[in-house]
């Protein structure tokens, strides 16, 4: 049966796990914002080539499994001579992975600029990246943002693939605990919870940047 | 009036054989304009003639198929990065004011005043600010500097668009039917700010317009276009109130000759 003291045992050791994890959530979704911008930039250059390059680039990794991704930063890429610890690895996958489906989070809103608006700032002589960061790019990302706030909690509810690459997030360290007790009950339960919980607090953020950036009737 | 100007001063803008298709339908077919220095000249023709065409290619919002563009007195060769550049630097020159106004909607009037100035020909804020001021009240709205654009009305959006472009100081001004998207009782004071623009400066001024009374005043030569094509063109007495093209008569609702 679930045995309480047990579970208010593991909490310090679980809290420390938390850490990593919030840690890599946070960090990652700072990588794939960022990331993501420019490739949905990218995707729209008149420089074909490289339209062409991020378009593939982005298809190529949202059809390809998070785990494989993260199994070749760790294992693979060491052989190259580029090795970085777990958690940085890690990081960078989550971020490359969730940047492209950022990046079509972007594109949607970029397209929903009206042409007039980018026609104004031509004619204005605002080109390059003063026209994205004046014009276009606060225009476009407001009423994306419930959207990339939901990709912040899959990313959340993904980092503990990174227990396959040794990260000793949440997951890993009541992996450890349970086998070290033999007793799986107690940890997986309240990492579930702990999951849960947090998973609850920012779709209610989310709830809130919906309601905040609403669709308003934009007349310019 | 009694301009005389235009026949002295050398072109600000000149079209030469130009032609622009969408898809199958061409809209310009070698079509020749040219505008001097300080010269009014108010585009008419029924709609889908080419005249926002024209406008648009100048501004460069649309690539020309054939044909070639001057501004002030430079030819333009888009075909290279190097020409680009070029051309988008003769560009700042021009000021374009739309039918839809286009204001950006996140910033206040004030802002959407300073942006390009501040960023595109690196004035200081302070006097970027100073200048948006003085043109928000030439243009009647001293008290709407802190205003968003969606809390204006047409007319009152239109007045900043103008200002806005104003604020570029431009040598040439594009006009693409400013008044057509307005409340009939909101024409007017539009088209007193650029009755007062038109007296005031020396600018050069392109307008499509359906106002016809209003390009009879202001033009110093009106074009009639029709079909991707210059129709008739001349003083606006003359194009206006005795055209000599039955196509133009017809247009302005007049009994043949």
């Amino acid at each position: 049966m679930f045995d309480l003291d047990y579970a208010l045992s593991l909490l310090p050791i679980l809290a420390q796990g938390l850490l990593v994890t919030v840690q890599a959530t946070i960090l990652g979704m700072l990588l794939a914002l960022l990331l993501g911008l420019l490739l949905a930039i990218a995707r729209r250059s008149r420089l074909r080539p490289l339209a062409w390059a991020s378009a593939g680039w982005i298809e190529f990794v949202r059809s390809t499994p998070l785990l494989i991704q993260l199994y070749f930063l760790y294992y693979v890429l060491p052989e190259t001579g580029l090795g970085m610890p777990a958690l940085v690895t890690g990081i960078l996958a989550l971020g490359l992975h969730y940047s492209c489906y950022c990046a079509e989070v972007y594109r949607a809103g970029i397209e929903a600029v009206p042409r007039g608006q980018w026609e104004a700032a031509q004619s204005l002589g605002l080109r390059g990246p003063r026209l994205w960061w004046l014009v276009i790019l606060p225009q476009a990302i407001p009423p994306q943002l419930p959207a990339l706030g939901n990709y912040l909690i899959a990313m959340f509810k993904d980092t503990p693939l990174l227990s396959a690459i040794t990260v000793m997030e949440l997951l890993q360290i009541a992996r450890i605990s349970a086998a070290e007790q033999f007793s799986y009950l107690e940890p997986l339960t309240l990492v579930g919870l702990i999951f849960l919980l947090l998973s609850l607090i920012a779709a209610q953020g989310v709830r809130w940047l919906e309601a905040r950036y609403a669709p308003v009737e934009r007349t310019s | 009036m009694n301009r005389t100007r235009s026949d002295v001063r050398s072109p600000v803008a000149e079209l030469r054989s130009a032609v622009k298709s969408y898809d199958a339908h061409t809209v310009l077919n070698g079509l020749e304009v040219s505008i001097a220095a300080g010269e009014r000249v108010a585009l008419i023709g029924p709609s889908g003639s080419g005249k926002s065409t024209l406008l648009r290619l100048l501004m460069g919002l649309e690539p020309l198929d054939a044909g070639q563009i001057r501004l002030f007195g430079e030819p333009l060769d888009e075909s290279h990065r190097r020409g680009q550049l070029h051309a988008a630097q003769l560009r700042q020159r021009v000021g374009m004011v739309f039918q839809h106004f286009h204001l950006f909607p996140h910033l206040r009037v004030i802002d959407n005043l300073c942006a390009a100035p501040i960023h595109v020909l690196g004035q200081s804020k302070p006097a970027a600010q100073a200048n948006a001021e003085t043109l928000l009240a030439k243009v009647g709205l001293a008290d709407k500097a802190q205003a968003w654009p969606s809390q204006l009305s047409g007319g009152q959006k239109q007045r900043v668009a103008i200002a806005r472009a104003l604020a570029m100081q431009p040598e040439l001004m594009l006009f693409d039917e400013v008044t057509s998207a307005l409340d009939p009782e909101l024409v007017e004071e539009v088209l007193v700010v650029l009755r007062q623009i038109a007296h005031e400066s020396q600018m050069s001024m392109l307008l499509v317009t359906h106002e016809m009374r209003f390009a009879a005043e202001i033009a110093d030569r009106v074009v009639f276009m029709e079909g991707g094509r210059i129709v008739e063109q001349g003083p606006p007495q003359q194009v206006l109130q005795d055209p000599q093209q039955a196509r133009t008569r017809a247009f302005l609702g007049l009994l043949p000759a």
